[in-house]
């Protein structure tokens, strides 16, 4: 399975809208499970949680913490576990 | 990993305000009704921070009558100025968003229309019908006060709506500033009115929380609806939609809102949801099968009375 880019889901208001990074949870390199939080995103109305949708290994962060991203933006890129 | 109290000390909100989003199929697909059958719904319109979780599991509240506000409430997202023209297509085309989603409950609210001569009371009761007729669907219906027109809201309920949510939104001496094109008694007494008009429909309403109102008018206000017929309450934090909206006055803990459940619940309410993401139509199908549940061993038990 190719990597995976990880958009940014729809928060609550027009796509196309942003959201600050507030908090990236891991380090490319890191290992990441299912589920896990990835980063906190805050917006003028709640903070969210993106959480993992597969496990594999963070290879890139593309926004920087304080940056921000638009809603359907590409934030990481995830390399899946090898299939067994 | 990174040590996780460290991301919950965001500088803006408390660490309970965080909401996992995921991108996902059945948020898409819900999505792609909605669009498709050229409907709003309030959950977009409002930037409900629920919309991620409620459009992936399929739900959404409809909005009809169009996406701009003949008032201005100082909490509200939604665009204000002049409305739309009336849609009169726009009765079908909910039900059968409502018929492809395969919906249960169909909670659908409007802008205000202050335009309108009926305020809007027509196009909720043909949408009632409508919906009636595509699905075997609760119907749960939002709606404005109608500037307190009698006739209009029995429009609506001879349309014979399961719920009938009228919000009060804030108590009532914050009327002036965050709802200032609206009257406290006003509300009341739609509820009022539709609980005398029609014996058998559950009337609902809510209030948000955090906009400076002290906890003795909030339990002023749970027993001013528990007087006025209201069976179901929800309370939610106020969230401001943009930096220019009415600020936030303070973050009601999880415990408080349990707490002012208690409260709302000793004052007469039969059914109250309280958290800081509920919201008026949040799990509204599922507040209603439990209305129902215990509607039906009250009326049980009355029944074994009068024998």
């Amino acid at each position: 399975m190719a990597a995976l880019d990880v958009v940014l889901p729809d928060l609550g208001a027009d796509a196309g809208d942003e959201a600050q990074v507030s908090f990236w949870y891991f380090d490319v390199g890191e290992r990441i499970e299912k589920e896990d939080d990835l980063v906190e995103m805050i917006t003028d109305k709640a903070t969210f949680n993106v959480p993992s949708p597969i496990a594999g290994t963070l290879v890139e962060l593309l926004i920087d913490e304080n940056d921000t991203a638009k809603v359907g933006e590409v934030i990481c890129v995830i390399e899946p576990d090898e299939e067994e | 990993m990174k040590l996780q109290n460290r991301a919950v000390t965001s500088r803006r909100f408390p660490p309970w305000l965080v909401k996992r989003v995921r991108h996902c199929a059945s948020f898409d697909a819900t999505r792609a009704v909605v669009d498709e059958l050229g409907l709003s719904t309030v959950c977009r319109s409002a930037h409900c921070p629920n919309v991620s979780e409620c459009f992936s599991e399929g739900t959404a509240t409809f909005m009809i009558l169009g996406e701009v506000c003949t008032r201005d409430c100082a909490f509200c997202a939604v665009a204000h100025g002049k409305a739309a023209n009336v849609d009169h297509t726009e009765p079908q085309r909910l039900a059968e968003a409502v018929r492809r989603m395969g919906l249960s409950h169909a909670v659908v609210t409007s802008v205000t229309r202050d335009d309108l001569p009926d305020g809007g009371a027509g196009a909720f009761a043909e949408t009632i019908r409508a919906v009636r007729r595509r699905s075997t669907a609760t119907i749960e219906v939002l709606i404005p006060d109608f500037q307190g027109s009698a006739d209009a809201l029995e429009t609506v309920l001879d349309a014979h709506p399961d719920v009938l949510n009228h919000n009060v939104e804030t108590v009532r001496r914050l009327y002036a500033s965050v709802r200032p094109q609206a009257d406290y008694e006003q509300s009341l007494e739609v509820i009022r009115r539709a609980r005398a008009h029609t014996r058998s429909v559950v009337t609902k309403s809510g209030i948000m929380v955090g906009l400076s109102e002290t906890r003795s008018e909030l339990g002023e206000a749970f027993r001013d609806l528990a007087d006025a017929g209201c069976q179901v309450l929800t309370l939610g934090q106020y969230l401001a939609p943009t930096l220019a909206h009415h600020p936030v006055a303070r973050y009601v803990t999880p415990e408080e809102f349990d707490g002012l459940r208690e409260e709302a619940l000793g004052a007469g309410l039969n059914e109250v949801s309280a958290g800081p993401f509920v919201r008026s139509s949040y799990h509204a199908g599922e507040t209603l099968s439990r209305m129902q549940v215990e509607s039906e061993r009250i009326s049980a038990s009355d029944g074994q009375e009068e024998h």
